[in-house]
């Protein structure tokens, strides 16, 4: 029996590269923002990303979990171009692009508009006062739900460590957080 | 278990962490210490205020700008003749004509389902059964508004010329649900004066999956 292949077009690389990481660039730059907390990093990263593992994009379509895969590389972009110039991932807590995205969504009465932003901006900046590390584990676990098993991956650390990280991180979370004012209504109330 | 017990597992109780006996113990005692449950919603409020920590959205045009930002770091070498032919082809809408006789061996509906998911490539295969070789024969495929040809954004219609075999031909398609919706994809076969057009209902459910149903009508 004979089975011939209708489709005779070859698709470029080009083609095939942005086919395979389209489906992939919203949630890794919600990863970037989330590393970087700054849009134009966050954009930087990914297009670094995206330059360096060109060459490889043979490569991608034969990665079983490319999602996972493409995280833990562009963590590892990170740490290289970013933690080694030591550059402060968290700022711009007065962002109003930020606050606007937050009080856009729900809609909210105005009273309760001040109180989300003041949740917002005390949280960024209890996180900005953690250490590196810290920050990223609870950025990762607790903001966009990786799962240690998948945090671990990412970063190539026993997860034993990882666990007592993410505890030591939300300890120190909770402490910045007590210098400051309560951090919601519910908070004012039983704190 | 004491209060300070109880509080330095606060975070592993909301991540259901602690063994059964544990978390009977654990909730034993927030349900008689008001501290404590103050402690606990205290929380359970942060962890939701991190999950609900916003994103600032990238610039517009985002995708499109790191994409080729990335090809002009890579120039590619012209595309395969045949390649840039096709487009030239589509981009003026011709349609090709050839003259002979066409005949399925199988006239039957052909009935497939597959499941896609929204944004992730997938293939899908249409197999054409021919009594004998034909060559120069025209297919040409139509695609719903909410779908496209992975790698070929924006080209809804497309046609080339083709050579079936006897015996099984099969199309294999790298397509892309780029929305939900239904639509129609329509895939057309022309042999001289004859053409055969199946009509392939594309649709995506509410959990992003797609299904086609092949449903092919007479000959003109």
């Amino acid at each position: 029996m004979t089975l011939s292949n209708l489709w005779p077009f070859q698709r470029s690389e080009q083609q095939r590269f942005d086919a395979l990481l389209k489906p992939h660039l919203q949630q890794l730059y919600r990863l970037a923002y989330r590393l970087t907390s700054r849009r134009e990093d966050a954009e930087d990263l990914l297009q670094d990303l995206l330059i360096k593992i060109y060459p490889r994009s043979k490569e991608l379509a034969d990665v079983d979990n490319l999602a996972s895969w493409l995280s833990r590389v562009l963590f590892n972009q990170y740490i290289d171009a970013y933690r080694r110039q030591q550059r402060s991932p968290l700022v711009g807590v007065e962002d109003e692009n930020r606050l606007y995205q937050l009080t856009e969504n729900s809609d909210p009465q105005p009273d309760e508009v001040a109180e989300r932003e003041n949740t917002v901006q005390q949280l960024q900046s209890a996180l900005q006062a953690l250490s590196s590390d810290h920050r990223i584990v609870i950025m990762l676990h607790d903001v966009e739900g990786y799962t240690l098993e998948e945090i671990q991956q990412m970063q190539a650390i026993p997860l034993g460590t990882l666990k007592s990280r993410l505890s030591r991180a939300r300890n120190q979370l909770q402490k910045n957080l007590k210098k400051m004012e309560p951090l919601s209504r519910q908070q004012r109330v039983t704190g | 278990m004491n209060c300070t017990d109880t509080t330095t597992r606060l975070h592993q109780y909301l991540d259901g962490d602690l063994s059964a006996q544990a978390q009977q113990q654990f909730e034993n005692h927030i349900n008689r210490c008001d501290a404590c449950t103050d402690e606990l919603n205290a929380t359970r409020e942060l962890r939701r205020a991190l999950a609900e920590l916003p994103v600032e959205p990238p610039r517009a045009g985002f995708e499109q700008r790191v994409l080729a930002e990335v090809h002009s770091h890579y120039p590619e070498q012209k595309h395969h003749a045949f390649v840039t032919g096709f487009s030239s082809a589509v981009a003026a809408g011709l349609m090709l004509w050839v003259a002979s006789l066409v005949f399925f061996q199988n006239g039957s509906p052909d009935i497939s389902t597959v499941n896609l998911v929204v944004n992730q490539e997938s293939t899908v295969r249409l197999i054409f059964d021919a009594a004998g070789d034909m060559d120069q024969v025209t297919l040409s495929l139509e695609l719903p508004a909410h779908v496209e040809l992975a790698g070929y954004s924006g080209k809804s219609r497309l046609n080339w010329q083709t050579r079936l075999q006897k015996g099984q031909n099969i199309l294999t398609l790298p397509v892309l649900a780029i929305d939900q919706g239904k639509g129609e994809l329509i895939a057309q076969l022309k042999y001289g004066d004859k053409s055969k057009t199946y009509r392939i209902l594309m649709k995506t459910t509410n959990d992003g999956a797609l299904n086609y149903l092949i449903q092919p009508v007479p000959l003109a």
